[in-house]
């Protein structure tokens, strides 16, 4: 903090500034060029000042005290595209600026919802998780990050191959970012498009006003309610991907005469039979957004959210389930009584309330300060199982694979029966849930019951955050932020499927080491009780951040600092029988102080030419999931606990000319001190059994780099052409610290020793994405897109302790015999994804009715072609020795070989729309 | 006015959407009805009938023969592992046999005591260590019935009955009663095994552990292995040192007869036990080559290669006497081995009876028997053996080979502090060279105090 004062002191004393105080009146009216309607509510702003106005139900502004020289004004409004006007503004001297039309954007009306919730649907917590650039992105003006949106996303595309924590997403200002993996939650606000539709957006390092950010870039979504277009919408779409309905309404007042705004918006999603088997889409959203203007330089904006969802998840497989069942295949669903019941639903209900206070201290400065709650869970249940065979179809016992997995003793007899059984059989192809019931009930125990893992957060968020244009060259922006967290996790008995009582042990440890809470040992469980587990973790954090901008002829740069103090601690409400000595009570607080700096350069060669320049030095505590070690049972942190540093920069070359715009950008990140937890059921780690196992590694690092190029050439006024491409290389930089966690493994620290990972390539995105596309605007108000686009180098995730001394060695602790380095090197060789070939079409026409009503509809048709392509996917963990593995992986279809997520294929999305 | 209108018709909207689109179901359900539909099979043929159809190899049945029995066996514990024990009746059987499945978790479906049938047509029968046991050819072997085929080939019904136990003894026993749920009354453990679990604290190796027959003067008249594995949920736990029944399904292992119970519900050993004035049983010795034990002394008065040492017979550990070498420079000409017990008083009780059990294997005729002595009169000393006085006791060792027996000698007329021995006499010079080899175990003294 002291550096950056002794900083601003220091530039205050080199740049003489002159402050002109000259100003005059600027007036005008806006209106529609389409109808020549007049457009209430449009905002008109000067740049560089604080200055705005709303336009009035004329359409008419006036802008006072605009300083005298040469200034911008900015007109934004929503549906619109946004239009810049320079002017010069003489001494003494008001301007009329006569009548400014504007043109509808049709791109409003694409809904990268449609690529998020797809992509949130194959958000497991286990593996993966929240990846959502397209919702990130939507809102950006780049032509690159705009075709990566829309484009790249079915394919699960990451910029940068970064993990969403590293993008802040915020609401009014208050990060909406998750505090137990970094991750924003975009299902607390799914549903609601046109209540979100306000958004702007920071590309990378880039600076934003409201905060430090995340070097994946900020999003701030504005739901202040006068900043609307006033009027209704009411839509209807239809889709064939996660959800196969959806039923939205929006209405806005805009500011009325004494000061008030109000935002409604509601809509209903749904699905009984999503685009995979068995998958239910049930989901409600609410939006209300209430703003009182007391006068020009007050006004509090409230805003509610509350979006329901219920959605059914559905499973990855082996390529043999594959080649069996079809690439819908989903294990997670049966039938029960001729319904289909599916045993893995996310519920997540997590309302929002957000105050927000704008106070205008004079022209120049704005102080914003919000304060936020949050409140609600997220449940996931899961069938589990006691005493009896596991009831997942695709168990390895049931598959054809098993019955000719030794080469001298195949059971091809079997192996047909099986697969028969598996394609044509619906008790043997998904859950046989009445099966469940009858071994329950008839055996009078609980061998089968269905139950949700729980977090109930409550969030406070409180923050203030000053900007002001400290001459017309230098800008400050500051702001002092505290969250509270108070996450309160359990187990919770949903359905013991006709079992009267459950008694809580793990089944798989013996004596005392059986009990999941010593406190109260052989207790009966019965429905809607919690077990299992049953902690909370406390976190509380202070961030403050400073940053200077300033503007010259050729140069325009920036610095900015960010201060973190953040804390955790657990609080065990049940006294593990493996864990008996650290599992009740609290933990240690363990604290974490984090200081970042960036900074970035814009050269501005010419009007044309523009070179710009950043880098960043970020130190960022782990989060809450990866700074324990196995928080369900314990209150040990993880091994080796330290923040986790980025070192990160990148430069773009910017072309803007009438009708052509392009960028091209080299960047090179690398992360270090990288602590990555992974929770996954193992199977066989010991014997046959299931286990929760929690995979730690510590000191890992991370190395991204590579280049951005896009172009948007304008060949004719109708039709413009578009092309884009991401070339990167993601990759683990070292051997990082291995350490696995379960009921097996109870010393604190299982240290698995060294993961022999380096160079493998980091999963979860494809590292080469090309596009190449047009976009036709017909003047008759229709328009049509098209896009071909080549998705590559999409790695399988490795499994790291596979990649462990624990694989070369036999049980004497020396290297197998028959283990040649060459053979190990190619049996760990990480499998590279097939290229995807995928084209797009998206378009859309609107009418407009008698009464100022518009009519339009918007299409799209994702992978024209119905590539089929893998999207992702894991190795499996069980074949824990070199042995196993090559004995396994010599099968056509090995018993524990990698499972894949498939992309859709074709899918369609129309939304139909009426606003008036 | 307008925006009262478009509020008016926005939530007229959005109710009629709404209402048309809720009903997703996801978190409902309707308990399933739980009906038992009996399959209405009937039994085309008995178990006994089955049993006769094998001759010597394994025999596919091409006919379909239906048979019934009740479930007596459960795989709960972990105990009984990938095989389900009827037996015709659930009281008074006459037949019982087992059934070869990969499936795990059986209890739960084929529940002890639910009638159920079996389709015989493309099974097959074989003997397997001496037990029948039905399962699925392949070659010309059996191997256990793959999950997909077993719903084709067993069928529940829908009764379940009462299992009542047959008790017999031990003298009974024989094959007739292979794969029936037994009960055997007035059972303990060997004392020498009391502070032992049922099977390995420390590996997941079945362990074989032997429950002794006492009559009411706590003379012992037998012993059976009950067999227990190393997955069985109750491996860790002790052996219960009362004497009572123990309930079991009965089987076989090629010669020797085994038990395994279900859980440890069915090991009932609450009464007091015959506590033996002396028992060995060789589980834990000081030094194995030569056998070196606490009390007892091994001395060998002519040989210097070969010793009385232990061998591992099954998990359980015994002393043994071979002088076989196939190395000429190993062997003895002369092999006199004496192993003496420790010293007891005989005028302490009455009615002392010295058992044993013994085998032998590669018997060569001519050669002597091992044979046992008592003494009064020995100093302790190894210069004091030869030349003491050992009175031969009346053992009635076995005759044939590879097979166990327990040897009997009623001691109750000997006074006085005496040592028991067992001396074994052959070697090289012989012509067939005398190389039987002895082994001896669970060496006992009862008694009435």
């Amino acid at each position: 903090m002291r550096k950056t004062f002794i900083f601003l002191f220091l530039l205050l004393f080199t740049f003489s500034v002159q402050l002109s105080y000259a100003q005059q009146k600027v007036k005008g009216t806006v209106t529609d060029s389409a109808t020549e309607k007049q457009l209430q509510g449009v905002k008109v702003s000067i740049q560089g000042t604080e200055i705005e106005q709303l336009t009035g139900i004329y359409g008419e502004f006036v802008l006072n005290n605009v300083p005298v020289g040469a200034q911008v004004v900015q007109l934004s409004f929503e549906g619109f595209e946004t239009l810049y006007f320079p002017i010069a503004i003489e001494k003494a001297k008001d301007l009329d600026m006569g009548i400014l039309s504007m043109n509808t954007v049709f791109k409003t009306e694409f809904d990268a919802s449609i690529i998020s919730l797809s992509e949130d649907e194959l958000s497991e917590d286990e593996k993966g998780g929240s990846e959502n650039v397209s919702g990130l992105l939507q809102s950006s003006k780049d032509i690159f990050l705009r075709t990566a949106a829309f484009n790249f996303g079915q394919a699960r595309f990451r910029v940068r191959g970064y993990d969403s924590s590293n993008g802040q997403v915020l609401m009014n200002g208050i990060s909406m970012n998750k505090v137990s993996d970094g991750r924003p939650q975009w299902s607390n606000w799914g549903g609601l498009n046109d209540a979100t539709r306000n958004q702007e957006f920071s590309n990378g390092l880039a600076l934003s006003d409201l905060t430090f950010g995340g070097i994946l870039g900020t999003t701030n979504i504005n739901t202040r309610a006068s900043n609307y277009r006033p009027g209704t919408s009411v839509s209807y779409a239809t889709t064939n991907s996660n959800y196969t309905g959806r039923v939205m309404a929006t209405h806005a007042t805009g500011l009325s005469a004494d000061g008030w705004a109000f935002t409604v918006s509601g809509s209903r999603r749904y699905a009984t039979d999503g685009y995979f088997e068995g998958t239910t889409y049930n989901a409600w959203s609410g939006f209300l957004a209430a703003e009182k203007r007391f006068n020009d330089n007050h006004s509090l904006n409230l805003t509610a959210i509350y979006t329901p969802v219920r959605r059914a998840k559905s499973s990855a497989n082996t390529q043999e389930v594959y080649d069996l069942a079809g690439l819908k295949y989903n294990s997670y669903w049966g039938y029960q009584n001729g319904e289909k019941r599916n045993s893995r639903i996310k519920e997540i209900e997590e309302p929002v309330v957000v105050l927000s206070h704008y106070w205008k201290l004079n022209d120049q400065t704005n102080l914003n300060t919000n304060v936020a709650y949050q409140f609600g869970h997220i449940g996931d249940s899961r069938l589990n199982y006691a005493n009896a065979s596991n009831p997942d179809p695709t168990y390895y016992r049931n598959l054809p694979s098993y019955f000719i997995r030794f080469a001298d003793n195949l059971d091809y007899a079997s192996a047909y029966l099986a697969g028969e059984a598996f394609k044509n059989d619906p008790n043997y192809k998904q859950i046989n849930w009445e099966n469940l019931y009858r071994t329950n009930i008839e055996n009078g125990s609980t061998n089968y019951y269905l139950y949700e893992d729980r977090v109930d957060d409550k969030t406070l968020t409180a923050n203030t955050i000053l900007k002001s244009y400290l001459t017309d060259r230098i800008t400050l922006n500051a702001g002092f932020n505290f969250k509270n967290l108070k996450s309160n996790n359990y187990a919770k008995m949903l359905d013991m499927l006709g079992g009267v009582g459950y008694m809580d042990l793990d089944y798989f440890a013996t004596g005392d080491a059986q009990q999941n809470d010593l406190n109260n040992p052989n207790r009966i469980v019965k429905e809607g009780d919690k077990f299992l587990y049953h902690y909370d973790i406390t976190s509380n954090e202070i961030t403050s951040f400073l940053q200077f901008e300033f503007k010259l002829n050729k140069f325009d740069f920036y610095v900015a600092s960010n201060f973190t103090s953040k804390d955790y601690q657990r609080e065990g409400f049940y006294k593990n029988g493996t864990y008996a000595a650290n599992s009740f009570g609290k933990s240690k607080k363990e604290l974490f102080s984090d200081v970042s700096y960036k900074g970035g350069v814009t050269y501005k060669i010419s009007g044309r030419h523009l070179i710009d320049v950043n880098a960043g030095y970020i130190n960022q505590a782990p989060t809450i999931r990866n700074a324990f070690a196995n928080s369900r049972v314990n209150n040990d942190f993880t091994p080796n606990l330290t923040s986790e540093k980025i070192l990160t920069g990148d430069a773009s070359y910017i072309f803007r000319a009438p009708g052509i715009q392009a960028r091209l950008t080299g960047y090179y990140t690398k992360f270090e001190d990288v602590t990555e937890t992974s929770f996954y059921f193992a199977e066989g780690l010991r014997g046959d059994e299931a286990d929760f196992v929690a995979e730690i590694l510590t000191g890992a690092e991370k190395l991204h780099f590579g280049g951005e190029f896009g172009i948007e050439v304008q060949v004719i006024p109708t039709l413009k052409l578009i092309g884009a491409a991401a070339v990167g290389q993601y990759t683990y930089n070292n051997n990082p610290n291995l350490y696995i966690q379960s009921d097996t493994f109870t010393d604190i620290r299982s240290d698995f020793g060294t993961a022999y990972i380096k160079d493998n390539k980091l999963s979860g995105t494809p590292q080469r994405a090309y596009s190449f596309g047009f976009e036709y605007r017909d003047p008759k108000y229709w328009w049509i897109s098209a896009n071909a686009n080549l998705m590559s180098h999409n790695y399988l995730d490795i499994s790291p302790l596979l990649r462990t001394d624990n694989f070369y060695l036999d049980k004497d602790g020396l290297p197998f015999a028959e283990a040649t380095q060459q053979e190990i090197d190619a049996l760990l060789k990480q499998e590279r994804f097939d290229d995807a070939f995928l084209v797009n079409v998206v378009g859309g026409k609107s009418w407009r009715l008698k009464n100022n009503y518009y009519l339009g509809f918007f299409a799209s048709i994702n992978n024209v072609l119905g590539e089929v392509f893998k999207s992702g996917g894991y190795e499996q963990s069980r074949n824990a020795n070199f042995r196993e593995l090559k004995q396994d992986k010599e099968l056509q279809y090995p018993t524990f070989g990698p499972k894949y997520y498939y992309g859709n294929d074709t899918s369609y999305y129309l939304n139909v729309y009426l606003r008036f | 006015m307008k925006t009262i209108k478009s509020f008016k018709f926005l939530i007229g909207l959005a109710l009629l959407i709404g209402t048309l689109t809720s009903c997703v179901e996801d978190s409902e359900y309707e308990t399933p009805v739980i009906s038992c539909q009996d399959p209405g099979l009937v039994a085309t043929n008995t178990i006994t009938q089955v049993k006769a159809m094998y001759t010597t190899t394994m025999v596919q049945f091409t006919e379909d023969i239906i048979i019934e029995g009740y479930v007596v066996s459960s795989d709960k514990s972990g105990n009984i592992y990938k095989t389900i024990s009827i037996q015709d009746k659930p009281e008074n059987p006459t037949a019982g046999i087992r059934i070869a499945i990969d499936e795990t978790d059986t209890y739960l479906k084929y529940n002890v005591g639910r009638k159920i049938h079996l389709k015989l047509k493309g099974l097959g029968i074989s003997k397997n260590a001496g037990v029948f046991e039905i399962g699925l050819p392949q070659g010309t072997t059996l191997a256990r019935i793959p999950s997909p085929n077993v719903s084709k080939h067993i069928f529940r019904s829908c009764e379940t009955a009462t299992i009542v136990p047959k008790v017999i003894t031990l003298a009974q026993m024989s094959d007739n009663f292979l794969d029936m749920l037994v009960q055997l009354d007035d059972m303990q453990f060997r004392t020498g095994d009391f502070g032992q679990a049922y099977a390995n604290l420390t590996d997941t190796f079945s362990v074989n552990r032997y429950i002794v027959s006492y009559d009411n003067n706590c003379t012992q008249l037998g012993e059976i292995i009950m067999r227990n594995s190393g997955f069985a949920d109750f491996k860790n736990f002790s052996l219960p040192t009362g004497k009572g029944s123990v309930v079991a399904v009965f089987s076989k292992y090629n010669n020797d007869y085994q038990l395994f119970i279900r859980d440890t519900n069915d090991v009932k050993l609450t009464g007091a036990a015959c506590i033996p004035l002396f028992e060995e049983t060789f589980t834990t010795v000081l030094g194995t080559n030569p056998l070196q034990l606490t009390g007892w002394t091994n001395f060998n008065q002519a040989g210097v290669n070969k010793f009385w040492r232990t061998a591992t017979v099954s998990g359980n550990q015994v002393a043994e006497f071979n002088p076989y070498d196939s190395n000429t420079a190993f062997r003895d000409q002369s092999n006199i081995a004496w192993l003496i017990t420790p010293q007891f008083d005989m005028d302490k009780q009455t009615e002392e009876m010295l058992s044993f059990r013994a085998e032998k294997d590669f018997a060569v005729t001519g050669q002597p028997d091992l044979e046992v002595f008592y003494s009064s009169n020995w100093n302790g000393t190894t210069a004091g053996i030869t030349t003491a006085n050992w009175v031969k006791l009346p053992a009635i060792l076995p005759t044939a080979t590879r097979v166990y027996s327990t040897v009997s000698v009623d001691l109750k007329a000997i006074t006085g502090k005496i040592h028991i021995a067992f001396k074994y006499t052959g070697g090289y010079q012989f012509s067939p060279a005398h190389t039987t080899r002895w082994r001896i175990d669970d060496i006992k003294i009862s008694a009435k105090k």
